[in-house]
């Protein structure tokens, strides 16, 4: 568990350095190497924490009951990093996504703050990234017109305060 | 009644995402979540889950929106630096896995699903609205805009001159936002089958907060100007046009959730 967790570590940076790849198979491959990372820690977190309590193996079977999901995963995921072709990046999406879904529902998640926190996230950038997401969102659904008529004026724009 | 679920709506409705930091908080929260958000919650309240229809195709649009605002939100905040842009693929996977977590809800437990012939919408598209729209769309205005010369340079002397000019003038003409595109054409070819498999048995409305689909608030100047006024009236006539040839009504989803808590008592 440990190694896959420093792996995925790695194959995280080393997937944003590869500038052969485009934004979506980036995207696509770096948020299943993510999933996995998080619910890797904070599976190995709970378990620790169980073994410490003597608990029944209820987290232990959590644990059991999310490992097909990354099994599905990871063979395409091992697949591209040793350089195969021809990977479905949109079959890594959705099970990238299933596995993400799964390992919430059982508990196997971590926190958005300590993620921010542990990934470096500045302030700024929070408020950056906020900012151009409700821009680009609104051009994307044409409705950027509807901003000045919108009755919600409360909330017009991203609150950073 | 029954409503139908547009692009626009379903979007606003899922981005909500809150983040706190040392005292401060950080939210994205779009402009038109809460009418949105309230019209999911006020059917599920009510059990009336089973009049709510959301399309695949205005699931998938919504999701494909959500996925280019991200990408291209990613591609604007580029910095060579690795560290920031490590945190900005993690802040970029949070937020987008948060959004598709409501979009989902939504889906799966606040609406049900119609089975739409893509043939048979393509020809309603094709063949009835597209055509339909065009001539529609053809006499109309995006916003009233007054010719006023060059030399008057004051903006409040403007700001009058452009009132006067506007009550004075005998007819405002049809306020709309123009030829919608080829998604919106496919939405409203969707909701005319939906009216017409109900043999038009139901009211079908459209909840949307596209103008495209709901009476348009008149506007005076464009809304790129800094000076751009409302008058507080809206033009429902392309939106009653549609109404009357393919049975459903584009409306915002504020007035729905009012025509819902009548008629669901």
């Amino acid at each position: 568990m440990d190694n896959i967790i420093k792996w995925s570590e790695e194959d995280q940076v080393r997937i944003l350095n590869d500038a052969s790849l485009s934004l979506d198979e980036q995207m696509s491959v770096f948020g299943a190497i993510r999933n996995i990372n998080v619910s890797m820690k904070s599976m190995r977190e709970r378990l620790e924490l169980a073994a410490e309590k003597r608990e029944n193996p209820t987290t232990a079977e959590l644990a059991l009951e999310l490992m097909p999901s990354f099994q599905t995963l990871a063979p395409d995921i091992d697949a591209f990093l040793q350089g195969e072709k021809g990977i479905d990046f949109g079959y890594v999406s959705k099970f990238s996504r299933i596995l993400y879904k799964k390992a919430n529902s059982l508990g196997f998640s971590k926190d958005v703050v300590a993620q921010l926190k542990e990934a470096k996230v500045t302030q700024s950038q929070v408020k950056d990234f906020l900012e151009n997401l409700k821009k680009n969102l609104a051009v994307e659904l044409d409705i950027e017109e509807e901003v000045s008529s919108t009755d919600e004026n409360s909330n017009r724009n991203v609150n950073a305060s | 009644m029954k409503i139908v679920i547009e692009t626009s709506m379903l979007v606003s409705a899922s981005i909500f995402w809150e983040y706190e930091d040392k005292g401060k908080r950080y939210s994205l929260k779009h402009k038109f979540y809460n009418k949105c958000m309230n019209l999911f919650s006020c059917a599920k309240n009510k059990c009336m889950e089973e009049h709510v229809i959301l399309t695949k195709t205005v699931e998938n649009e919504a999701k494909n929106a959500l996925n280019k605002a991200v990408k291209k939100t990613i591609r604007d905040s580029y910095v060579p630096n690795i560290i920031a842009r490590y945190g900005l693929m993690v802040l970029q996977h949070l937020v987008a896995n948060t959004s598709l977590d409501t979009l989902e809800y939504y889906v799966e437990e606040c609406s049900t699903r119609l089975p739409i012939n893509t043939k048979q919408r393509n020809t309603v598209k094709q063949n009835e609205i597209e055509p339909f729209m065009i001539r529609v769309t053809a006499g109309t205005l995006r916003y009233i805009q007054p010719e006023i010369p060059g030399l008057v340079k004051d903006p409040e002397l403007r700001d009058e001159l452009t009132r006067i000019i506007v009550k004075s003038l005998p007819s405002k003409g049809t306020i709309y936002k123009g030829m919608p595109g080829d998604k919106d054409l496919t939405i409203m070819a969707e909701a005319t089958m939906i009216y017409r498999k109900f043999h038009a048995q139901e009211t079908i409305y459209v909840a949307s907060v596209d103008n495209h689909f709901k009476p348009n608030p008149v506007q005076i100047g464009s809304y790129l100007s800094p000076s751009v006024t409302y008058t507080g009236e809206l033009d429902s006539t392309v939106r009653d046009e549609l109404a009357n040839k393919f049975g459903f009504i584009g409306e915002d989803p504020k007035e729905i959730i009012k025509l819902m808590e009548n008629e669901w008592k």
